[in-house]
């Protein structure tokens, strides 16, 4: 319940002192301790600027794309080198009002003379010292490696953020939080999810690429690189994630946890992302282990562990399992009956093209799954007939299923809503949410896709009929009503109601024992008339 | 405050060690350790395959220009080398075997290095995917193709014995490590 005021209800607060122009500006820009500025989408804009920088620098060493696109890399690297300068100048203005200089005696010189200053000067320094010094392209493009300590902007931070959040705590626990979400986890958890799904898009791209032959005859080295990064990234994802599972309660058991663990959908699909290259690697003298690169693609499966939609429509399909099923059994008996009905027409007329069953059944799911490639089409005038009903049929047939999922997805986004309403109301129970609970709703939000504007209106809604609960269960809480003004309207309006809810019941009677004199005071005779009357206007009688 | 779960924490979580690096935590960092070790040492190899079969591609595009200098010169009626040459006189006996015979003589192929082991590169008939097929490059003979109004070439390993009367379209190809050819060039021989 919110704290009563101590400032009296007539006296303004003291106007705090005007803030410079530069403070307005670093608190806008770059104060990390300002809600909702800018500086979270900056770093964040920079760290992304880095990345793409190291990403060119890695591509320029390819010459068959190097060469042609010269120009664009240029203008890549003059662009990248203003925003880090605008950055660093910015930084360098503004650094009084950053705390950790504001005290300092020269502050723009010790922000300088600061590690993350020096690193940034050091990004930078090498593409102005080329405009001066003719140094050498490798020297170059070694010195623009420099460009990725950048990052350490952000994550120092994050390892600090990371460290408080887990002192005390196991090694383990610590491995846990930085590959599961927890609220230990902190920034270094995204990040090391951005990381994988990096690597997962990366590796990807890759197999998609090396089918493309001009590409992958340029490229086999560098695909052969990245191949066994994203290995390595995701066999250590996977080993993190095995070992520190046991945090979880479902899996506390040592070995049987662990075994358990990796029986899961989600562990099942990091062990492919990863066996093909060891069994490649190892066997490929063997056996012909050629088909086991398009497992690679799995990789992708990865991606549905960042997907909170994936869990929900996967909950909907498990929830509308024996639905679902039904109607793909429904779907199986149209299939080969009209299968066999196809057969049964059309094999004596085409004998080559409805040569059994089997072939007709493939017929049959083309035609009632509207595809209809033509290699094989009906001339009898049954078999047409047959086809004909099959294509309305196969549009109906489709839709089934294809219905029930959309209604299972639909009946599960408003079964976890309603779960978070409940969860409101459970967090109400003290009248208030707190930081924790307030995180923790807002985590269940961006879940279910809630936005901020929605949330705040659950927990108003909630708000609102808890205290009309309250009014209506509870006898006065005179103290209460003290404190709080809106309970003190909702206790009157209860009240109230209740009062319209008597003069329904019983007005009639009302109306007699009002008229005896002396029985009822002339303020309860005005307030029941005004009840009455309010009343009878509105049923018209 | 109300109950509710916290976010990941664990209720049944093992609790804060005064050792936090303990025997399990070990195993893990040694397994971690190895598994890196593992896909490092697999990893050379596959790099080193993909150096080899790089080798043999530039060695393979070498010998593409330079039977696409011999081709261009023998249509001119100006080849350095007789076995190869359009003349009248050859019609009929002019055969792939010893035309390619002379070309491996001259310089550009002769210095080439083999990419996997040391001595001249590996010409083959076909990827056979055995070890000793990586790297090899292989020279396909085209055959053009007329059917249904569309028109394309064949390629098939080429043998001594074929003809090289007309113009002839040839592939040339090195093996990958799976054993599988890679398109280097396709020329007008």
């Amino acid at each position: 319940m919110s704290e009563p005021s101590l400032t009296p209800m007539n006296e303004k607060p003291a106007d705090p002192a005007p803030e410079s122009l530069g403070k307005r500006i670093y608190s806008f820009l770059l104060d990390p301790d300002v809600k909702d500025n800018l500086q979270r989408p900056i770093e964040n804009f920079i760290a992304c600027l880095i990345l793409l920088n190291v990403g060119a620098m890695l591509i320029e060493h390819i010459p068959e794309v190097y060469e042609p696109n010269r120009k664009l890399f240029h203008f890549f690297d003059t662009v990248s080198i203003i925003v880090f300068t605008l950055e660093y100048v910015t930084r360098f203005a503004l650094c009084p009002y950053q705390k950790a200089f504001a005290g300092k005696r020269f502050p723009r010189l010790a922000y300088a003379m600061s590690p993350f200053a020096v690193i940034d000067l050091l990004s930078i320094l090498p593409f102005y010292l080329s405009a001066f010094i003719a140094l050498d392209l490798r020297v170059l493009r070694v010195l623009r490696l420099l460009r990725l300590l950048k990052l350490f902007r952000v994550l120092i931070p994050a390892w600090k953020e990371f460290r408080q959040l887990n002192k005390g705590r196991t090694f383990r626990q610590h491995v846990h939080a930085i590959v599961w979400p927890s609220r230990y986890g902190g920034q270094i958890q995204i990040f090391c999810d951005l990381f994988i799904i990096f690597w997962v898009l990366i590796s990807v791209l890759s197999v998609l690429l090396e089918t493309v032959e001009a590409v992958h005859y340029i490229l086999a080295v560098e695909f052969a690189v990245l191949d066994s990064i994203a290995v390595a990234v995701f066999t250590t994802e996977y080993l993190m994630r095995i070992y520190s599972c046991v945090e979880d309660p479902k899996f506390k058991r040592p070995y049987m946890g662990r075994a358990g663990y990796a029986a899961t959908p989600g562990a099942l699909i990091d062990f492919l992302a990863v066996i093909p290259f060891f069994l490649e690697a190892l066997l490929h003298h063997l056996f012909d282990l050629r088909f086991l690169r398009i497992f690679r693609m799995l990789r992708l499966l990865k991606l549905t562990r960042f997907s909170d939609a994936t869990k929900l429509v996967w909950d909907g399909i498990k929830r509308e399992a024996g639905t679902i099923g039904a109607s793909f059994f429904v779907m199986l008996l149209v299939i080969i009956l009209c299968g066999a009905l196809g057969y049964m027409f059309e094999h004596a007329a085409q004998p080559e093209k409805f040569e059994s069953i089997p072939t007709s059944v493939y017929w049959s799911v083309i035609t009632l799954g509207s595809v209809g490639f033509g290699d094989i089409s009906p001339v009898t005038p049954m078999g047409r007939f047959l086809a004909s009903l099959m294509a309305l049929l196969g549009i109906a047939l489709i839709a089934i299923p294809s219905g029930i999922l959309a209604a299972a997805f639909t009946d599960q986004l408003r079964m976890e809503r309603e779960a978070i309403g409940n969860k409101i109301a459970a967090m109400m129970e003290d009248n208030n949410i707190d930081a924790d609970e307030k995180a923790h709703l807002e985590a269940d939000a961006r879940r279910l896709h809630i936005t901020h504007t929605e949330l705040d209106g659950m927990i108003e809604t909630a708000q609102r009929h808890r205290l009309e609960d309250q009014a209506l269960r509870t006898e006065f809480n005179l103290s209460a009503a003290n404190i709080d003004a809106q309970l003190a309207f909702e206790q009157f309006r209860g009240i109230l109601k209740q009062m319209h809810d008597i003069v329904r019941v019983s007005d009639q009677q009302l109306v007699s024992i009002m008229g005896r004199d002396g029985v009822a005071t002339p303020l309860e005779k005005l307030i029941f008339e005004q009840v009455a009357n309010e009343k009878r206007a509105s049923t018209g009688v | 405050m109300a109950a509710i779960s916290n976010l990941g924490d664990h209720p049944n979580s093992a609790p804060p060690s005064s050792h936090p690096r303990d025997l399990g935590a070990w195993i893990f960092l040694a397994t971690v350790f190895l598994s890196l070790i593992c896909i490092a040492l697999l990893a050379r190899n596959i790099f080193a395959a993909a150096q080899h079969l790089e080798t043999a591609k530039r060695s393979a595009e070498t010998v593409a220009r330079d039977l696409a200098e011999v081709g261009a010169k023998r249509k001119a009626g100006q080849s350095d080398i007789v076995q190869c040459e359009l003349r009248e006189q050859n019609a009929g006996k002019l055969t792939w075997g010893p035309c390619w015979e002379e070309i491996q003589k001259r310089p550009d192929i002769a210095r080439l290095v083999n990419a996997m082991e040391p001595g001249n590169p590996v010409f083959g008939a076909s990827c056979d995917g055995t070890d000793d097929a990586i790297g090899r490059i292989t020279i396909d003979k085209g055959t053009p193709w007329f059917s249904a109004g569309n028109t394309g070439t064949t390629f098939a390993s080429s043998d001594s014995e074929d003809s090289i009367v007309s113009e002839t379209p040839l592939r040339i190809q090195v093996c990958n490590r799976w054993g599988e050819p890679v398109k280097v060039q396709e020329i007008k021989f």
